[in-house]
C-alpha cells in the first residue's frame, strides 16, 4: 500500500537517478573533450617543435654563408669599416647663424629611434658608438641582426637584412656632448632612414657635424679629414 | 483479586509477576534480568548502527559539497599525458643546438600476430630497410614485446598502418635533432636511442633536460662556433694535420663562447663515428703544450716577486743536467731579459728563471691556476693532466718551457685567460652568464702582473713570432707555442702548433686558441711547420671575423693612451730584431 510520503520519495530517488545520470554523462563528454584538446596540445606542440627545428636547419651558418656567397655581394665587416665618433674631426669653426651642437645634441638625446639600424635590431646603446658600414656576406643578415639584439658588449650598427643592391649611401649622424650616448646609423634605403638635419643649410655633403667640448667651447679647426675619408670609403662599397 | 493491579502494570512487569508465581523465586528474577540485558544490548548496538550512519552521512555530505578541491582530483581521470619532451640546447642567441621531435616506433606483440609470414612479408614491403628473416624471426618469438623498428618517419607510420595488421603498435618516441648538424658536436654531445646523453652536455645535463623544466641556454654563439670550425678546418686541410682544435672564450666570465675540435662527428649518427672523430682534443685530450707555458712560467715567476721584468739571464750556454742537455732552438747568444725570453721563446732564459724561483713555488702556482687537476667545466669527458712524480730540477726546467707536463688546451686557455684578464681566474663554463650576473673568481697574479703580461703578449705580435697573428684595429697580442711531440721515449720532428690570441690587449675581452696536430710542410708557409706560421695566422683570420660580431671597437694603436698602456722599455730590442724571422718560436 502506497503512502503519500512513499510516493514522495519514489519520486526524490527517480529525480536524483536522472540528475545522476545527466551529470554523469556530461562529465563523460567533458573528458573526451579534454582529450581531445590534449591531443590537440601535443599536437600543436609538435608542430612547434618541427618549425622551430625546421628555423634551426634555416639559420644554419654553414647554408646562410653559402646563400649570401651566392646572392649577395656583400663581404664581412672588417675593422676599417667601423669607427668612432671619436675619430670624427671637429668641426672648423663657428658657423654664422647655426645654434652649434646642441641643436644635433638635443634631437639625437629626444628621438633614440632615429637611428632605424638600431631600433629595429633592438639593441640598446649603451656604450661607445660604432658606426658600421656594409654586411657580412660570410656571416650573413639575420644572424648579425639577432647578434646584435643580444650583444652584450658595445654595440656596433650594422643594417640587418641589406638590399642586394645598396641604395647610394647615406651617412648621417647624430653627435652628443658626451659621446656615449651617441648614436648614428649608415647606409640602406634613404626613406627608410629618419635623417636628422640640422634647420640650418650646411656645406660640403649636407653633414656637418660637430664636436663640442665638454665646457661647452667649440673646438679648434680639424687637423685631419676622417669624415671625408669615412664617406668615400662608404661611397666605394655600393 | 490480587493478580488485577499486576495485570494493569505493564507486559513485563505482569509477565514477570506471572512467571514469578508459576516458578521458584531465583528463576523468574533471572530470566527478567535476562530481558533487561537484551534489551539494553539492542538499543547500545542501535545506537552505534545510528551513530555510524550518521558519521558516514556526515562524510560524505562534506566530501560531496565542501570537500577541497584538490581532494576531488583524486576522482578525475589520470591527466592524458601531456608529452614532456628532452629540453632543447640552445646558444646564447636562442639558436637551437639540439631539440626534440616527436616519432611512432613500432613493436609488435607476436602472441597478436595470426600470420607472421603474410605480415613480416607485408612490413617488409613497406619498411625496406627491414630484413625479411629478421622481422619474421622476431613475429614468431616467444615474447610478448618486440621493437620492429624506432623511430619511423611519418610516411613510414602511415605506411604500416594501412596496413592494419593485428598485433603490431606503435609507441610514440621522441628522436634528439641537432639541426647545426657538426658544428658542436663534442661541446653538445648526443644521446642513444631511449634519450640518455651518452656525451657532452647531453650526458652532463641528462637529468635536467629529462626532467621537463625547459632547455638549456649554453654560453656557445653559433655564429662564432662556425667562423672558428671553418678555419680550423682550413687550416687542417692546408697543413694536413692528423687534427686541430680551437676555443674561443670570454676572459672575463670565463664563458666559452666555442669550441671546435677536428675530426669531429655527426651527432645524428654518433654510431658511425671512427678512431679519434668521437675524442674531444679540448678537454679530454692532453699535451706536452710548449711554448705556450711560457705564458704561466712569466706570470709566475714575475708575481713571485722575485724576478723583476728586466732581470737577465744566460740564454747563451746550454744547461747539462744528468743526462739531459736543454739548449736554444734559434738562439740570441746573449743575456736576455724577462720579456725578451718571453718575446723570443728562450728555452734557457726561462728554465733558468724557475729555477731561481723554485720548484715549490712553481708546483703552488701550478695548483693555484688549476693545471693538477681537470678543468672545472660542465663536460663528463675531462682529461687528467699528466704531471711529473716526483717533481725534480729537470722537470721545474722542462715545465717552464712546456715539456714534462701535458695539460688540456682548455686548462691552457683558463690559465691565460686568467693572467691576462687582471689576474682573476674564473670558472670556464658552457652556461650562459646573464648580463649583470655575479661571476665568482679567485685571483692568482696581481693586477700590476697581469698588465705586464698583456705587454709581453703585444711584443709577441708586434715585434715577435707571432707577426701573422696581427689584425690593425684589434690589438692582438699573444703566444706561439710549438711542441715536439714524443713517441714513445724519445720526441720526434712531429710537431704541435698552439696559439693563444687575446684581444684586444689593452683591455682583454676575448681569447681565441688554435691548435694544429702534426701539420706537414706547405708552399705557403714556406716550408714551416711552427705555430708562428701554422697557428697564429689562423688566430688573426678569426679574429678578423669574429671582431665585428662581438661588438669590439676597433682601436687606433697610434693613439697615444694605447701606446703608453702597451709600450714598455725592453732593452736591446732594436739590435736583435732585425735578424728575427718567425719560425724561431720554440
Amino acid at each position: 500500500m502506497l503512502r503519500k510520503s512513499d510516493l514522495l520519495w519514489l519520486s526524490v530517488a527517480a529525480f536524483a537517478g536522472v540528475a545522476l545520470f545527466h551529470t554523469s554523462y556530461r562529465v563523460q563528454n567533458l573528458r573526451e573533450e579534454i582529450s581531445t584538446l590534449d591531443r590537440q596540445i601535443i599536437s600543436e606542440q609538435d608542430g612547434i617543435r618541427v618549425a622551430k627545428a625546421e628555423w634551426g636547419i634555416l639559420n644554419d651558418p654553414v647554408r646562410l654563408e653559402q646563400l649570401a656567397g651566392t646572392y649577395l655581394t656583400l663581404t664581412p665587416i672588417t675593422a676599417s669599416q667601423v669607427s668612432g665618433f671619436n675619430a670624427l674631426p671637429t668641426r672648423p669653426a663657428v658657423q654664422p647663424g647655426l645654434p652649434g651642437g646642441p641643436a644635433l645634441v638635443a634631437s639625437a638625446q629626444d628621438k633614440p629611434t632615429a637611428a632605424p639600424g638600431v631600433t629595429r635590431s633592438g639593441a640598446t646603446l649603451t656604450a661607445a658608438p660604432v658606426v658600421a658600414r656594409g654586411l657580412a656576406s660570410g656571416t650573413p643578415a639575420p644572424v648579425v641582426a639577432r647578434g646584435l639584439a643580444s650583444g652584450t658588449s658595445a654595440p656596433v650598427v650594422a643594417r640587418g637584412a641589406a638590399p642586394v643592391t645598396p641604395a647610394p649611401v647615406v651617412g648621417h649622424a647624430a653627435a652628443t656632448l658626451s659621446p656615449t650616448l651617441a648614436s648614428a646609423t649608415v647606409a640602406g634605403p634613404p626613406q627608410h632612414h629618419r635623417v636628422i638635419r640640422p634647420s640650418q643649410p650646411m656645406s660640403g655633403q649636407g653633414l656637418a657635424l660637430t664636436r663640442v667640448s665638454a665646457d661647452g667651447a667649440l673646438a679648434h679647426a680639424p687637423a685631419n679629414d676622417e669624415i671625408g675619408k669615412l664617406l668615400t670609403r662608404l661611397g666605394r662599397i655600393q | 483479586m490480587i493478580e488485577q493491579p499486576s495485570l494493569s502494570e505493564d507486559e513485563g512487569l505482569e509477565l514477570g509477576l506471572s512467571e514469578a508465581r508459576s516458578f521458584p523465586c531465583r528463576p523468574v528474577s533471572d530470566s527478567a534480568r535476562a530481558l533487561e540485558v537484551g534489551r539494553n544490548r539492542l538499543i547500545v548496538t542501535g545506537l552505534i548502527v545510528v551513530f555510524a550512519f550518521l558519521a558516514v552521512s556526515v562524510k560524505l555530505v562534506g566530501a560531496t559539497c565542501f570537500a577541497h578541491r584538490e581532494e576531488l582530483r583524486g576522482d578525475r581521470p589520470p591527466e592524458p599525458e601531456v608529452f614532456t619532451a628532452r629540453g632543447d640546447i640552445i646558444d646564447r642567441n636562442g639558436q637551437l643546438l639540439a631539440t626534440s621531435l616527436a616519432t611512432a616506433s613500432l613493436h609488435a606483440d607476436p602472441k597478436l600476430v595470426l600470420d607472421a609470414q603474410e605480415a613480416a612479408a607485408k612490413l617488409v614491403e613497406a619498411l625496406p630497410d627491414l630484413e625479411y628473416q629478421d622481422v619474421y624471426d622476431k613475429l614468431t618469438s616467444n615474447k610478448r614485446f618486440v621493437w620492429i623498428k624506432r623511430n619511423l618517419t611519418p610516411r613510414q607510420h602511415y605506411a604500416v598502418h594501412v596496413l592494419g595488421l593485428p598485433g603490431l603498435m606503435f609507441e610514440r618516441e621522441e628522436r634528439r635533432f641537432y639541426p647545426p648538424g657538426k658544428l658542436a658536436s663534442h661541446v653538445v654531445g648526443y644521446t642513444g636511442v631511449d634519450n640518455v646523453g651518452l656525451a657532452g652536455l647531453e650526458r652532463s645535463f641528462n637529468k635536467r633536460l629529462n626532467s621537463g623544466s625547459g632547455s638549456i641556454q649554453t654560453s656557445l654563439d653559433l655564429r662564432l662556433q662556425h667562423i672558428l670550425h671553418r678555419e680550423t678546418v682550413a687550416v687542417v686541410e692546408e697543413f694536413q694535420a692528423l687534427g686541430g682544435n680551437g676555443i674561443i672564450m670570454d676572459v672575463r666570465t670565463g664563458e666559452i663562447l666555442a669550441m671546435v675540435s677536428l675530426p669531429d662527428f655527426d651527432p645524428q649518427e654518433p654510431g658511425d663515428a671512427e678512431g679519434q672523430q668521437k675524442f674531444d682534443r679540448n678537454a679530454l685530450g692532453v699535451y706536452e703544450m710548449g711554448s705556450t707555458f711560457k705564458i704561466f712560467n712569466s706570470a709566475m715567476v714575475l708575481d713571485s716577486g722575485k724576478i723583476h721584468i728586466g732581470d737577465k739571464f744566460d740564454a747563451i750556454n746550454n744547461i747539462h743536467i744528468g743526462r739531459f742537455t736543454i739548449h736554444e732552438y734559434h738562439g740570441q747568444h746573449r743575456m736576455l731579459n724577462v720579456a725578451e725570453i718571453f718575446q723570443y721563446s728562450s728555452n734557457l732564459g726561462s728554465a733558468r728563471m724557475a729555477v731561481q724561483v723554485g720548484i715549490p713555488t712553481q708546483i703552488a702556482f701550478m695548483a693555484k691556476i688549476g693545471f693538477l687537476k681537470p678543468v672545472p667545466i660542465e663536460l663528463p669527458e675531462l682529461g687528467w693532466p699528466l704531471v711529473p712524480k716526483p717533481w725534480h730540477e729537470i722537470n721545474a726546467m722542462t715545465i717552464a718551457f712546456g715539456h714534462g707536463m701535458s695539460v688540456s688546451p682548455l686548462h691552457v686557455a683558463m690559465g691565460a685567460a686568467a693572467v691576462i684578464n687582471g689576474g682573476i681566474m674564473h670558472k670556464p663554463t658552457l652556461l650562459k652568464v646573464l648580463p649583470g650576473q655575479d661571476v665568482p673568481g679567485e685571483r692568482i697574479i696581481s693586477e700590476h702582473t697581469s698588465i705586464e703580461m698583456r705587454r709581453l703578449f703585444r711584443i709577441v705580435v708586434t715585434e715577435g713570432t707571432a707577426k701573422f697573428a696581427n689584425v690593425p684595429g684589434y690589438m692582438v697580442g699573444g703566444k706561439t707555442g710549438t711542441a715536439d711531440k714524443q713517441r714513445g721515449r724519445h720526441y720526434t720532428n712531429a710537431n704541435l702548433t698552439s696559439f693563444v690570441g687575446v684581444f684586444p690587449i689593452n683591455d682583454p675581452a676575448y681569447l681565441v686558441m688554435i691548435m694544429v696536430d702534426e701539420p706537414k710542410p706547405s708552399p705557403t708557409s714556406h716550408g714551416f711547420t711552427t705555430a708562428g706560421w701554422v697557428s697564429a695566422p689562423v688566430v688573426g683570420r678569426v679574429i678578423k671575423q669574429i671582431g665585428p660580431l662581438l661588438g669590439v671597437q676597433p682601436i687606433d694603436e697610434q693613439s697615444p693612451e694605447i701606446r703608453q698602456a702597451l709600450e714598455m722599455d725592453i732593452g736591446t730590442k732594436g739590435t736583435a730584431l732585425a735578424a728575427y724571422s718567425p719560425d724561431d718560436d720554440h
